[in-house]
């Protein structure tokens, strides 16, 4: 927490000590205090943890290695680690401030180990006192601003769950407001901050802008199907899928993470597709004059493959995520294609039933002979790589030839143009971007960088040679040097972003100046490794919880943290290369280092993500190649199929470059949502032309059959699915902005590429036969796939 | 400021739980006041010589010990201990010198003698509920508590613990000076009956909601005094362990001739027992 005044008043020291003192007592409900991180994580990968209760019984049925027997509390009643109902606890583990800053200083009569605000100056004292505390390198970019007119309040909890998190940071951004004052403005950063607030803003937005894509997706259904029918049953596949989904998560103590808030929109995205394409086909059904009853059946059976692969695809697409590195992601990829799946199940059993109970509704279909617009835009579509009347035999036909050319020219140069685009893309992950500027954690952020030390950090965990630890003279000494070279970096476009840097190095030469009677010169290394070993004997009676913040109990290991100003993580990359150098250079031999803290993890993130990305992409790749050649039963026709499947996400990527939206987690969510879209209109589209090409041999007759059957429904699902995620346009956050336009554009992209790009391949691989084939029967008479 | 608790009153505690015949109380007794006050005055040992190890762990197994020879003896003003380290080799000659007044309004005095620097400084601290020395145990647990400063129910008159007859006695601070020094919201002690000392503690952390879990063990007659060899902490986060302490007694006597005023001075600080 940043506190914004006058740090060195009476007024706002008073105020800081208030604050201080109520956020150590918080208190709360929270459920998931003190839960094992490690239990937590063994159980979300399915491996078998005890209950605390299980736990308790096993201490009871032999020896905990403490006082004797399991049971030696019982007499106590609940479990020896159970703090029960018992108020007046605090959930805080350690509060952090000027206000109990601890000062190891020499005086006249030996040494005193106490706190510089305790007891608290007079108004006489704190000028003398301010140089004091401004000329402390522990404490500048620690606990007070640079200048004199930032506080900071550092608040550590136990381990909790992330929901817990966000309760605990609401309760403190209640408690920081309600002290607000004039000359007292305080502000809620840090990590958890930051993560709570994109949580939150994104929950909302996600929220509000899944209502309003809703509300239009209705919209369009009520246009394309003018029937409650064709409106409620689409809705409640999805909806149903949803339920299930988010039932399934909870059953297996998968986590709703900011990733798996996209589930709904993305559960949207599939069941609303494969509703459309069994309805569309079944009003087709209707305005074939079929009753009701035959055009379910119709719709079923010439839809229910592509609808099956289609799911099918997308969920290998979605179940590749198994092989990426996080966690969330993980989790988010198997519940996708869990929700998948049931939106497929319903689609194909739910939505028959309801069609079954129509009677008379024609769901908005035309009488038969009477084309609609959505007739002649098929055409048209159809007419830029072939040619009207054209009976499909014989040498090509020279128009159709230049038309079917000319598209593939036109698509071979977008796709060089994409390409080049794609080169413009760039890593660039920085959630706080994604925020608008005035959102409070913004704000707070930009002050804490600019007055304190920096809101990002780099934790090196320092392992001593063997049987030396952290208590040997050189490797303290190799800290201070590289605390030096790290805080000497200087960023290309940020100058200084290293703030503040604390090491057990330091608390060692505050111990040896104490002892030194305050003198300036001694603000070092003692010169001997039995001066460093007093030191140490002398800090750890003075201030042992603060040292077991610093090293591990058997002082083998010791910690290093530097504060850093936010940058977008890959900015980071020079200054770790510079760190790693000093590390390199200073660190004496055995002594091994272990780097964590937020610029790692944002940096590891990324990476990983990458990772992630070309590992799913490929498995997702082959896995659709397979199952397509497998559909339709041809491995020329899978081949094809892959061009397009992938020139959309290729054009995407290509604008994305030229637009400057860079890949990101949550682009690279984004994307997996893109191929399975691409992948849909694909399948529906080369399952009609396999299916009536394998009759007729004739690729005109198995194109117009094509179009005629599934290019309805894919229009209306792409229309669908461009207008209602247009609604994601109106978010005010970056990312939700980058999701509804992302999106939108793959399904338009995909819908033309397959409308217009797929024929004219079609037309260029597939012969055309000599002589005029036997005649096929009609569709409507033709036996399902 | 106080003075730094930084001396061997683990050692007074463990002392301070002998119990001599007069301060048996009826084993029917409800009064909780009674019971501790009993606790409380039974007479320490005097002239103690005594070596202990402390084993400290973390919840990550990391183990360090100590040796440590000690003495104490009775002033006129207060306790007078002296504790010199004699492992590991890193912290051996470093010794302390402290006086306990008994006076509870004045502060405590201590000398810390650190060999690098071959001289003998004063030391001084406020901070009482903070740990001892990196153990498990705090300055507080170290330090008698004043009765007056808690409140004490009788949760149960007779309950068995490791074969014995006990009460169960809850403590509660009463003033803000007994909740501040301790840092406890409340405890609950296991008292044996028959040798009116404390079996077992268990004290609810107010910082991040902990619990602290004491033992006395290995009880045994010194000189006719029942003391507990052994002494044992954890402090639990939730579930998990996160700080463990055990500290044994290799050598405990009392009424030791050689323990005499000589002895508790800066110069003898310096040369080491």
């Amino acid at each position: 927490m940043l506190v914004e005044g006058d740090v060195f008043s009476l007024e706002f020291l008073n105020r800081l000590k208030a604050l201080h003192e109520e956020l150590s007592k918080l208190d709360m409900e929270i459920p998931s205090l003190g839960e094992r991180k490690a239990d937590r994580d063994k159980r979300r990968h399915g491996e078998a943890v005890a209950t605390p209760k299980e736990k308790k019984k096993a201490k009871k049925a032999g020896d905990d290695g403490f006082g004797g027997g399991g049971d030696d509390f019982a007499a106590f009643g609940g479990g020896e680690d159970d703090w029960s109902d018992e108020g007046g606890g605090s959930i805080i583990e350690e509060t952090r401030s000027l206000i109990n800053a601890r000062r190891t200083r020499s005086s006249a009569e030996g040494i005193e180990v106490g706190e510089w605000l305790d007891p608290m100056p007079s108004a006489e004292e704190l000028p003398a006192l301010k140089a004091l505390i401004l000329a402390d390198p522990t404490l500048v970019g620690n606990v007070v601003g640079r200048d004199g007119r930032h506080a900071v309040i550092m608040v550590r909890t136990q381990f909790m769950s992330e929901q817990d998190s966000i309760r605990v940071n609401a309760e403190v951004t209640r408690i920081a407001q309600a002290h607000e004052a004039p000359g007292f403005h305080t502000q809620i950063n840090g990590m958890h901050a930051l993560s709570a607030s994109l949580n939150t803003l994104m929950m909302s937005d996600l929220q509000r802008m899944l209502v309003a894509s809703i509300v239009l997706m209705v919209g369009v259904l009520i246009f394309l199907f003018r029937h409650p029918l064709g409106v409620a049953v689409p809705l409640m596949v999805v909806m149903f899928a949803a339920a299930n989904t988010f039932g399934m998560m909870a059953l297996s103590g998968i986590y709703v993470t900011m990733l798996s808030n996209i589930l709904p929109a993305f559960l949207f995205c599939v069941g609303l597709g494969d509703s459309v394409h069994l309805i569309s086909v079944y009003r087709d059904g209707l305005r074939q004059g079929l009753d009701s009853h035959s055009a379910v059946v119709h719709a079923v059976s010439h839809t229910g493959v592509p609808v099956f692969f289609t799911s099918l695809t997308t969920m290998v697409g979605l179940a590749s995520f198994k092989l990426a590195s996080m966690e969330a992601i993980q989790d988010m990829g198997m519940a996708g294609a869990f929700g998948v799946g049931m939106a497929m199940i319903h689609s194909l059993v739910f939505l028959p039933i309801m069609l079954s109970f129509n009677k008379k509704a024609r769901l908005g279909a035309r009488p038969p002979g009477k084309p609609d617009f959505l007739d002649r835009w098929l055409l048209r579509c159809n007419d830029l790589s072939g040619l009207r009347g054209d009976a499909g035999t014989g040498p090509v036909p020279p128009v159709m030839r230049v038309r079917r050319n000319r598209v593939l020219l036109l698509t071979l140069v977008l796709l060089g143009a994409s390409v080049l685009g794609m080169r413009l893309v760039r890593v660039w992950h920085n959630p706080l971007s994604w925020m608008p500027p005035d959102t409070p954690i913004v704000v707070a952020t930009n002050d804490l960088d600019a007055h304190v030390g920096g809101t990002a950090t780099v934790n090196f965990l320092i392992d001593g040679a063997p049987g030396k630890g952290v208590k040997d003279r050189d490797l303290l000494i190799a800290l201070d040097h590289l605390a030096e070279h790290i805080s000497a970096y200087r960023d290309a476009a940020e100058g200084a972003i290293v703030g503040n840097i604390i090491s057990v190095a330091d608390v060692v030469k505050e111990t040896n100046r104490a002892l030194h009677g305050g003198d300036p010169a001694a603000y070092q290394i003692p010169e001997t490794q039995r001066g460093v070993a007093d030191a140490f004997f002398l800090f750890e009676n003075a201030g042992p919880d603060e040292l077991r913040l610093l090293a591990t109990n058997d002082l083998s290991r010791g910690q290093m943290t530097i504060r850093i100003k936010w940058l977008e993580a890959w900015s980071y990359r020079p200054l770790i290369a510079h760190i790693e150098e000093g590390l390199q250079k200073f660190l004496p031999e055995g002594a091994r280092v272990q780097a964590t803290g937020s610029v790692y993890t944002l940096l590891t993130t990324i990476g990983s993500l990458i990772g992630d990305l070309l590992r799913s992409f490929g498995t997702a790749f082959l896995a659709i190649t397979i199952l397509m050649t497998l559909l339709l039963r041809s491995l020329k026709l899978g081949l094809i199929a892959m061009v397009p499947n992938l020139l959309p996400i290729a054009f995407i990527m290509g604008i994305m470059g030229v637009a400057g939206i860079p890949i990101d987690m949550n682009t690279l969510l984004i994307a997996s949502i893109a191929i399975g879209i691409a992948v849909d209109d694909t399948i529906h589209f080369l399952h009609h032309f396999r299916l009536y090409h394998d009759r007729s041999a004739n690729v005109e007759d198995a194109i117009g059959f094509s179009m005629r059957h599934s290019g309805r429904a894919m229009v209306s699902t792409s229309l669908i699915l461009l207008i209602g995620f247009s609604a994601y346009m109106g978010s005010q956050m970056v990312n939700i902005v980058r999701f509804g336009l992302l999106v939108g554009l793959t399904s338009a992209m995909a819908l033309i590429v397959d409308l217009i790009v797929t024929p004219a391949l079609l037309r260029f691989f597939y012969r055309r036969p000599a002589a005029q084939p036997q005649e096929v029967p009609d569709v409507l008479a033709s036996t399902p796939a | 400021m106080s003075s730094l608790r930084l001396r061997l009153e683990l050692l007074a505690v463990v002392l301070g739980l002998a119990t001599p015949a007069l301060a048996q109380v009826d084993p029917a007794e409800t009064d909780p006041v009674k019971i501790m006050t009993a606790v409380q005055n039974r007479a320490d040992g005097d002239k103690t010589r005594a070596r202990m190890v402390m084993t400290i762990a973390d919840a990550a197994g990391r183990e360090r010990t100590r040796a440590v020879q000690s003495r104490s003896l009775q002033f006129p003003e207060g306790k007078r201990q002296i504790l010199v380290f004699d492992d590991p080799v890193d912290v051996k000659g470093t010794g302390l010198l402290s006086i306990d007044y008994d006076d509870g309004d004045k502060d405590d005095d201590q000398w810390l003698y650190l060999p690098s620097l071959h001289k003998t400084t004063r030391i001084s601290s406020g901070e009482k509920s903070g740990s001892f020395m990196g153990t498990a145990f705090s300055y507080a647990d170290m330090t008698e508590q004043d009765p007056k400063h808690w409140e004490y129910t009788l949760l149960q008159a007779s309950v068995q613990s490791d074969g014995e007859d006990c009460w169960l006695i809850e403590a509660r601070p009463k003033t803000t000076k007994a909740a501040d020094e301790t840092g406890y919201v409340k405890t609950q002690t296991l008292i044996s009956k028959a040798k009116m000392l404390p079996l077992k503690v268990k004290a609810w952390v107010k910082k991040g909601k902990k619990i602290k879990l004491i033992a006395f063990e290995d009880i045994k007659q010194v000189d006719g005094i029942w003391v507990a060899h052994t002494l044992k902490a954890k402090i639990m986060k939730g579930d998990e362990l996160d700080l463990s302490t055990v500290i044994k007694f290799a050598e405990l006597s009392f009424n030791n001739a050689d323990v005499e005023e000589s002895l508790f001075t800066q110069i003898q600080l310096e040369k080491g027992l």
